[in-house]
């Protein structure tokens, strides 16, 4: 981060295990949920965040970070190339977690209202589900057992049975 | 099924999934349609969701191409593979054999028939699950011109052993009276040419038209289908250097042209936009020289390619035996096209005999087309990874 970080405004993001967060103002407008609530001056010092952990947090903080310092597509058009390749590379990394921790960034992007964020974390899902058998989806995500196709879901699935990954 | 009795597993998490609603939906908008069949039989909440998403994804997904390659020997099975540049995967269709009549053959992207002296077979769905018979036009000709254009299909000059006067004829079997009727015959200037392998042809489907194209002078003449009217001549040939062309047509409406020429001791193939009024081609893209070559595939010569397309896509393919690649060619919103490469399994993966016909079309698969097609008789899909 630049030098001028020290003389711009400062925001705290408390997490649900009581860990604080100090992070730029810049930082924290990626989030479209935070930044309303700074323009509707309804914002306190300190942001608790009652449904996300300190784990999650930081590696949200962590996101938008890097997504504030780089320039942003509709700036300019002629942004230059290498910057546009290393935030996809940085997505890459970031992405590089494990499935529970992908779901809580996921539901914590969506309360916080990031899109690019919510983007990125639906794109990994989907990438680790693709070729997937259901049982194998079920497996991956921890989906509820509860959840019972319906009888005539089920009578499709049967029906569609004859779908096979080779 | 035999997924479903795993009581003992998982007790940790009772609570429900918290991937549902807009997230769930958002999340399966990434997922090709391929993926989505096992993705719809996760679980209940899943299984709803993947139907609505489904609804506004289909405009989305890119057509797919099918190939079907026929044996040249008794009982002249064939077989069916399908390109889905969603996924870029290549999926078998394991299912009986097309009922055989003569030999397999395309016209217009999404048609496939099969004309004998006695019966006419075609299928013109996306995946070709339904096949059409009819006993054949009266007057008997080889390789014929073949469309079908809504209520119409349209049998056109053609090959003919005795009656030098027929080889122009044009018959039109209406399938809402079932019934052929002489039309009038294809312009004099297809006299030498009037035949399926000299033409390519493409169909309107708004205007209820046929446009037939020689492959070699880009004379072009178009049939009302309607009015069972001819009009034209047309030439679209765009560049006089263009030695070779084919024509298709765009969902937009857009008639497409793509002629092969030679600049510099090259083979150069371009794409054209053809007006409305069929008076002039404008120039879209070049096919990058790479691609060119590979459907040259070590020819000296370049010899003949088609297209297929549907949707925004179209995808060139050598008519030679042999050549490991397909050609696709993306027509995005600015004007330009994306051009990229597709190795074709079928060839590669030792699926076809030197001997053996390779046909290709081309379709707009939705959820609904590929659900109908896994219900509908004795189908296996088989999805390579």
């Amino acid at each position: 981060m630049s030098t001028s970080s020290s003389s711009s405004k400062k925001i705290v993001l408390k997490s649900a295990d009581n860990e604080t967060f100090e992070i730029d103002e810049i930082v924290a407008l990626e989030s479209q949920a935070i930044k309303n609530m700074i323009e509707d001056e309804c914002a306190d010092n300190v942001i608790p965040l009652g449904n996300i952990d300190s784990k999650t947090l930081s590696k949200i903080i962590e996101y938008c970070k890097k997504h504030a310092e780089s320039p942003k597509k509709d700036d300019n058009a002629d942004i230059d190339e290498k910057a546009v390749e290393d935030l996809k590379s940085f997505d890459a990394e970031f992405a590089k977690v494990d499935m529970p921790l992908i779901q809580d960034i996921l539901m914590a992007a969506n309360f916080l209202n990031i899109d690019n964020l919510i983007g990125l974390m639906c794109r990994t899902i989907a990438d680790r589900i693709k070729g997937k058998t259901p049982e194998e989806i079920r497996k991956i995500l921890n989906i509820n057992k509860n959840d019972l196709l319906s009888p005539e879901q089920e009578a499709k699935a049967r029906e569609e049975n004859s779908w096979a990954f080779d | 099924m035999n997924t479903c009795n795993n009581n003992e597993a998982s007790s940790s998490n009772e609570q429900q999934s918290p991937l549902h609603g807009d997230i769930l939906q958002s999340i399966l908008s990434h997922v090709p349609l391929i993926h989505l069949i096992p993705a719809s039989h996760v679980s209940k909440t899943w299984s709803t969701t993947v139907t609505t998403t489904t609804k506004t994804i289909t405009t989305t997904t890119k057509p797919w191409l099918i190939i079907h390659t026929q044996t040249s020997r008794h009982p002249y099975p064939t077989q069916t593979h399908i390109y889905d540049p969603d996924s870029s995967s290549w999926i078998q269709i394991i299912q009986p054999s097309i009922k055989y009549i003569s030999s397999l053959r395309s016209s217009h992207s999404n048609l496939l028939y099969m004309i004998s002296p006695s019966h006419l077979s075609f299928s013109s769905d996306p995946m070709h699950v339904t096949w059409h018979h009819l006993l054949a036009p009266k007057i008997w000709r080889v390789d014929p011109v073949v469309a079908h254009v809504g209520d119409y299909v349209i049998v056109a000059g053609g090959v003919c052993d005795f009656e030098d006067d027929d080889k122009l004829a044009v018959e039109v079997y209406d399938l809402s009276l079932y019934k052929w009727r002489k039309s009038n015959p294809m312009p004099e200037v297809f006299s030498q040419s009037g035949s399926a392998t000299w033409l390519s042809v493409s169909c309107d489907e708004r205007d209820k038209k046929v446009f037939v194209m020689e492959r070699s002078s880009g004379v072009t003449c178009c049939f009302d289908v309607v009015n069972n009217a001819w009009s034209g001549v047309y030439n679209l040939r765009p560049d006089p250097r263009v030695v070779y062309s084919v024509i298709g047509y765009l969902s937009d409406n857009r008639m497409i042209v793509v002629g092969r020429m030679c600049e510099n001791d090259k083979n150069v193939i371009k794409v054209y936009g053809v007006s409305e009024d069929l008076s002039k081609c404008d120039e879209i893209s070049e096919m990058p020289l790479e691609f060119v070559e590979c459907l040259k595939r070590g020819c000296v010569v370049m010899t003949s390619f088609d297209v297929v397309m549907a949707g925004n896509v179209m995808y060139v393919f050598s008519k030679e035996w042999g050549c490991e690649f397909i050609v696709m060619c993306e027509f995005v919103g600015n004007g330009g096209c994306k051009w990229s490469k597709v190795v074709n399994m079928v060839v590669k993966g030792g699926c076809v005999n030197v001997m053996d016909r390779m046909v290709y079309s081309c379709g707009r698969v939705g959820m609904e087309e590929l659900r109908g097609a896994m219900r509908s008789g004795d189908r296996k899909f088989v999805v390579k990874r």
